[in-house]
């Protein structure tokens, strides 16, 4: 899995769960770079969702905070969640 | 009232006292802003640093940015008697804003904002109903709840859920917010806050209406939590 694979998760997670077009999410995400206009609330479950379809569970922790602040962040942070549990 | 210690610059001190006069020792405000209305005022009273984050979204988010820093300002200028634009503020992406001899939280979701002003540390959090009622909740309160709230979230009906599920996560999210190593490495799922004292904060849950939850952490237990309205001015 790429750190792309993971973020365009994410944008799909949050098109579906939002019933949005996920071109206006990515624009969005793009204008917004590494700051997100979504609530942590959405990022949670986006992250949770994302996971899953990626094969693994996100179990969010202190240290993650920093990742429900946008899609890019939460988007690395998935990517080293996936990396580090294939290398266990 | 005391006055500042010595030294402190005759700018400083006249803050300092006037802060003081406002905000008792104990007392927690808990400012309610709601999100609309007129933008322009607003952003011309924020500071580079915000403009350039306001630069960075757009339409109703954009907007939403702007009042709810405009009025942040506008609130602290009350305490600290100077204008908006030159409220001694510091306002960075993922930390919490930080203003002179305040200790303050703001946290906004949809078409609400909330700042929490005191003399000790404070967290607060508030979330639309909205963000919670859809999409794989089960699974996510499974990963964020500590045993007993997932006890309660499943003893509950379904359509409560969302708003039990909530009540749990803006308490974790304002201890977190006024205790930031409240958690260390843990998961957020062994951060119990279904008791009153929480990491030796005391959290309480706000009443700010149908359709958002909120809570409040105070470092030291707040003889009084103050709810406030604030207005905006037409433009």
């Amino acid at each position: 899995m790429s750190r792309r694979e993971a973020r365009t998760e994410i944008i799909r997670a949050l098109a579906e769960m939002r019933r949005r077009d996920p071109v206006d999410i990515e624009t969005e995400a793009l204008v917004a770079g590494a700051e997100c206009p979504y609530d942590s609330v959405w990022l949670v479950k986006a992250g949770v969702r994302a996971a899953r379809r990626l094969g693994f569970k996100l179990k969010p922790t202190k240290s993650d905070a920093h990742a429900f602040k946008s899609i890019e962040s939460l988007a690395s942070h998935l990517y080293g969640l996936a990396r580090n549990q294939n290398a266990a | 009232m005391r006055a500042a210690k010595a030294g402190t610059t005759g700018i400083e001190m006249l803050k300092t006292i006037s802060w003081m006069a406002v905000l008792d020792q104990g007392v927690v405000d808990v400012w309610r802003i709601p999100l609309d209305g007129a933008v322009e005022r607003h952003l011309r009273v924020l500071s580079a640093a915000e403009r350039a984050r306001v630069e960075r979204r757009c339409g109703l988010q954009r907007d939403r940015f702007v009042i709810a820093h405009g009025a942040m300002r506008e609130v602290l200028g009350v305490y600290l008697n100077c204008a908006p634009a030159f409220v001694p503020l510091t306002v960075r992406h993922g930390e919490p804003p930080r203003t002179l001899g305040l200790k303050i939280s703001l946290s906004h979701s949809e078409d609400l904002a909330l700042l929490a002003v005191s003399r000790a540390t404070v967290g607060v959090d508030v979330e639309h109903v909205s963000a919670a009622q859809d999409g794989d909740l089960d699974e996510v309160a499974e990963l964020t709840l500590s045993p007993g709230e997932l006890a309660v979230f499943r003893g509950s009906r379904m359509v409560d859920r969302p708003r039990v599920w909530l009540r749990s996560w803006t308490r974790k999210e304002a201890v977190v917010k006024a205790h930031r190593d409240a958690l260390a490495e843990r998961a957020i799922s062994d951060l119990d806050v279904l008791e009153g004292t929480v990491q030796h904060l005391t959290v309480e849950d706000l009443d700010v209406g149908p359709r958002h939850v909120a809570a409040l952490a105070a470092a030291q237990p707040p003889r009084q939590i103050v709810l406030r309205a604030w207005a905006d001015e037409p433009a």
